[in-house]
C-alpha cells in the first residue's frame, strides 16, 4: 500500500478522460481507441509486405472496401502514436520510467513473457469480434449508451472475474 | 452542430493531440501497472472501476447535454453496432486476455512506453492476434456478421428516456465507489486506493447529485422538438403564410424560378404526380442537409405540402423551431388534394357563378388546367433520390 499516493486521483483522471471522450466526440462523432489502430497496422504492414495475396482474404478486402485512404493514415494510428508518446512524458515526469518486466512475485520472466504474448493474442482477436476493445467499443460505447458498449465491457470484466481464481499465480 | 468532422479520417494533429492527453491520463491513473489493473479482478485495487466508470458517466452526461443543447446531432455519431454472438464471443475473449496478459491494448501502449517489457510482447500479441483472426476469418464469419440488432441504445432497450438513464447511472456509479471502497479496506487490512477524503468524496457526491438531477430534464434537441411536434395542439394557433392553388398555377405557368416545393406525401404518392421538381421528405427530413440545403437556397421560396394542409402547417411551424426563415415558407392551401381538385381536375360548374372575381378564376382554371397537367406530368419524378446517411465512420474494430 506505500504505492497509494504515487498515481493521481482516479476520479480525477477518469472525469478528464470523460470530457476527452466527449470532445472527441463532438470533433469526429467517434470516442478515443486503440484495437483499431492495432488492426490498421496489421493491414498496413501485409499490404505493404504481399499486397497480391492479402488483396484475396476476405477480412481485408472488407477492409479496403470501407477505407479510402491507406490504412497508415488512419486518425487512430496517430492517435495511438500520440499515446505513446503522452505515456512516455507522464512516466517521465513522474519518475517512472524503467527497462523492467511488470509481473506477480511467483512468476519467472519466461511465464510473464509468454502469457503477455497470449493475452495480448486473445484481446487482439476478441477486439475483431467486439469490434474494439475496452476503449474504442466498451468505453465510447458507454459514453453513446450503445447496448453493444454496455454488453462487450460486461463480458470483458465479467470473464475476467470469472477467471481470475484460476490465474491467481501469475497475479498474487 | 457536431460532429464537426464525421469522416473518419480528420485531423491528424489533433488525433495525435488527443492521443497524447490518452496517454497521459491513463498513465497518470495508474494503468501503466497490470497489477493494477488486474487489481479489480481481485479484489485488492479497485482504480480501474473508479476511472473507467467516471469516465463513462462523464461522457454521458457530457453527450447527453450536448445533444439538449443542440451542439451534437445525436444520429450522427457513430454508434457500435450490436451484433449479438460477436459482442458476446469478442467480450469472453477480450476477458480472457485480460486476465492472462495483464493490459488492454490501450494500457499496453502506456505500460510499454515507460519501459515494461512484458508490455511490449503485448503489444505485438495483440497485432499477431489481429492478424490470426484476418486468417482464420472465413471461418469465423458467420458469427462476426450474424445476429446483427441494428445500433440499439441502452435507454431504448429499457424504454426509459435518456435523461432517466443517466440519472439512474451516474447515481449508481457513486453508491458502486462507496462499495468498492468497503471490498478494498477488506482485502487490504482496512487501507484503500480511496485516494479521496471523505468530506472531498461528499462533495464529489453531492456535485454529481446535481448533475444526475439535472440530466432527468434534458433530453436530445431533436427529440423534444420531435415529441412536441407528435403532440396534437402542435402549432394550432401558429400564423402560416399561405399560398393558393390558383396563384401556385399562375406561378407555374410564368414560369416563376423562385419557387420550389416539398412535398410531404408518401413516396408512391409523390411518384405518381407532384408539383414541379418537388423534393420528397419527412419532418424529421427537416434536421438533415439534404432539407436544409433545400431551402436555404438564395432567392428561393419553398412550398411545403402534403394531401390536406394540416401536417405542412405543423411541419412550417416545426422548421421555425428548428431555425429555418419563416420567410422563406409558405404553405399551400388545401395541399395536393385541393389542387388536384381545383386546378388539375377542374370541371365548369354548371350554374353562373355570381361574382366577376370567381367567373375570371374558373375561367382561368378551365383554360390552363390541361397545360398546368403537363407541367407536372413532363416533371413527374421518375425515382427518389435516397439521402446519404451522415452517421460518422469508424469505430474501433
Amino acid at each position: 500500500m506505500e504505492e497509494k499516493t504515487k498515481y493521481s486521483n482516479p476520479y480525477l483522471m477518469g472525469f478528464l478522460l470523460g470530457l476527452l471522450i466527449v470532445f472527441t466526440i463532438y470533433l469526429n462523432g467517434n470516442g478515443v481507441g486503440a484495437s483499431g489502430a492495432f488492426k490498421n497496422v496489421v493491414v498496413g504492414t501485409m499490404n505493404g509486405i504481399a499486397p497480391e495475396s492479402s488483396s484475396q482474404l476476405q477480412y481485408i478486402k472488407e477492409f479496403n472496401a470501407s477505407h479510402t485512404e491507406s490504412p497508415w493514415k488512419g486518425w487512430l494510428v496517430f492517435e495511438v502514436i500520440g499515446v505513446v508518446i503522452g505515456g512516455f512524458i507522464s512516466g517521465l515526469v513522474s519518475n517512472r520510467l524503467k527497462f523492467k518486466f511488470d509481473k506477480g512475485k511467483n512468476v519467472t520472466s519466461k511465464v510473464r513473457l509468454i502469457t503477455a504474448l497470449i493475452g495480448g493474442m486473445l484481446f487482439g482477436i476478441g477486439s475483431q469480434f467486439g469490434r474494439g476493445c475496452t476503449s474504442g467499443a466498451g468505453l465510447d460505447g458507454m459514453a453513446v449508451f450503445s447496448v453493444a458498449g454496455f454488453l462487450v465491457t460486461m463480458m470483458i470484466f465479467g470473464t475476467g472475474f470469472a477467471l481470475a481464481p484460476l490465474f491467481k499465480k501469475l497475479w498474487l | 452542430m457536431g460532429p464537426l468532422f464525421p469522416e473518419a479520417n480528420f485531423n491528424l494533429v489533433l488525433a495525435l493531440i488527443i492521443g497524447f492527453i490518452f496517454g497521459v491520463l491513463l498513465e497518470q491513473a495508474g494503468f501503466s501497472s497490470n497489477k493494477k489493473l488486474v487489481g479489480i479482478f481481485y479484489g485488492y485495487d479497485f482504480t480501474v472501476w473508479r476511472v473507467f466508470f467516471t469516465a463513462a458517466i462523464t461522457a454521458m452526461v457530457g453527450v447527453l447535454t450536448l445533444s439538449h443543447f443542440n451542439l451534437l446531432d445525436i444520429n450522427a455519431i457513430y454508434i457500435s453496432p450490436m451484433y449479438l454472438w460477436s459482442v458476446i464471443a469478442g467480450g469472453i475473449i477480450m476477458g480472457f486476455g485480460f486476465i492472462v496478459g495483464g493490459y488492454c491494448p490501450g494500457t499496453s501502449l502506456c505500460a510499454a512506453s515507460i519501459g515494461k517489457l512484458d508490455a511490449w510482447v503485448f503489444v505485438l500479441g495483440v497485432a499477431l492476434g489481429i492478424f490470426v483472426f484476418i486468417l482464420g476469418y472465413p471461418m469465423v464469419e458467420g458469427i462476426y456478421l450474424g445476429s446483427f440488432m441494428g445500433t440499439p441504445q441502452i435507454f431504448d432497450l429499457l424504454n426509459i428516456s435518456m435523461g432517466l438513464f443517466t440519472f439512474i447511472i451516474v447515481i449508481f456509479a457513486f453508491l458502486s465507489y462507496w462499495g468498492v471502497g468497503i471490498l478494498e479496506r477488506k482485502k487490504n487490512k482496512g487501507e484503500s486506493y480511496e485516494l479521496t477524503s471523505k468530506s472531498g468524496f461528499f462533495k464529489i457526491f453531492a456535485v454529481a447529485v446535481v448533475v444526475a438531477f439535472l440530466s432527468l430534464f434534458m433530453a436530445p434537441h431533436k427529440q423534444t422538438l420531435l415529441a412536441e411536434f407528435n403532440s396534437v395542439d402542435f402549432g394550432k394557433d401558429a400564423n402560416i403564410n399561405l399560398i393558393s392553388s390558383d396563384e401556385v398555377a399562375v406561378r407555374l405557368l410564368k414560369n416563376d424560378n423562385s419557387l420550389q416545393f416539398i412535398d410531404l406525401r408518401l413516396p408512391n404518392e409523390f411518384t405518381k404526380l407532384a408539383l414541379p421538381y418537388a423534393l420528397n421528405a419527412t419532418p424529421e427530413d427537416f434536421f438533415l442537409p439534404r432539407v436544409s440545403d433545400f431551402i436555404n437556397q438564395k432567392q428561393k421560396i419553398t412550398i411545403i405540402y402534403g394531401s390536406d394542409e394540416k401536417l405542412a402547417k405543423k411541419v412550417a411551424v416545426l422548421a421555425e423551431k428548428i431555425g429555418y426563415n419563416p420567410n422563406k415558407i409558405l404553405v399551400l392551401k388545401g395541399g395536393f388534394d385541393e389542387f388536384m381538385k381545383d386546378i388539375i381536375n377542374f370541371e365548369m360548374p354548371k350554374e353562373q357563378p355570381n361574382s366577376k372575381i370567381v367567373q375570371t378564376t374558373y375561367l382561368f382554371r378551365h383554360e390552363y388546367n390541361g397545360r398546368i397537367k403537363e407541367i407536372l406530368e413532363n416533371s413527374k419524378p421518375k425515382q427518389i433520390v435516397l439521402p446519404k446517411s451522415k452517421r460518422a465512420l469508424g469505430g474501433c474494430g
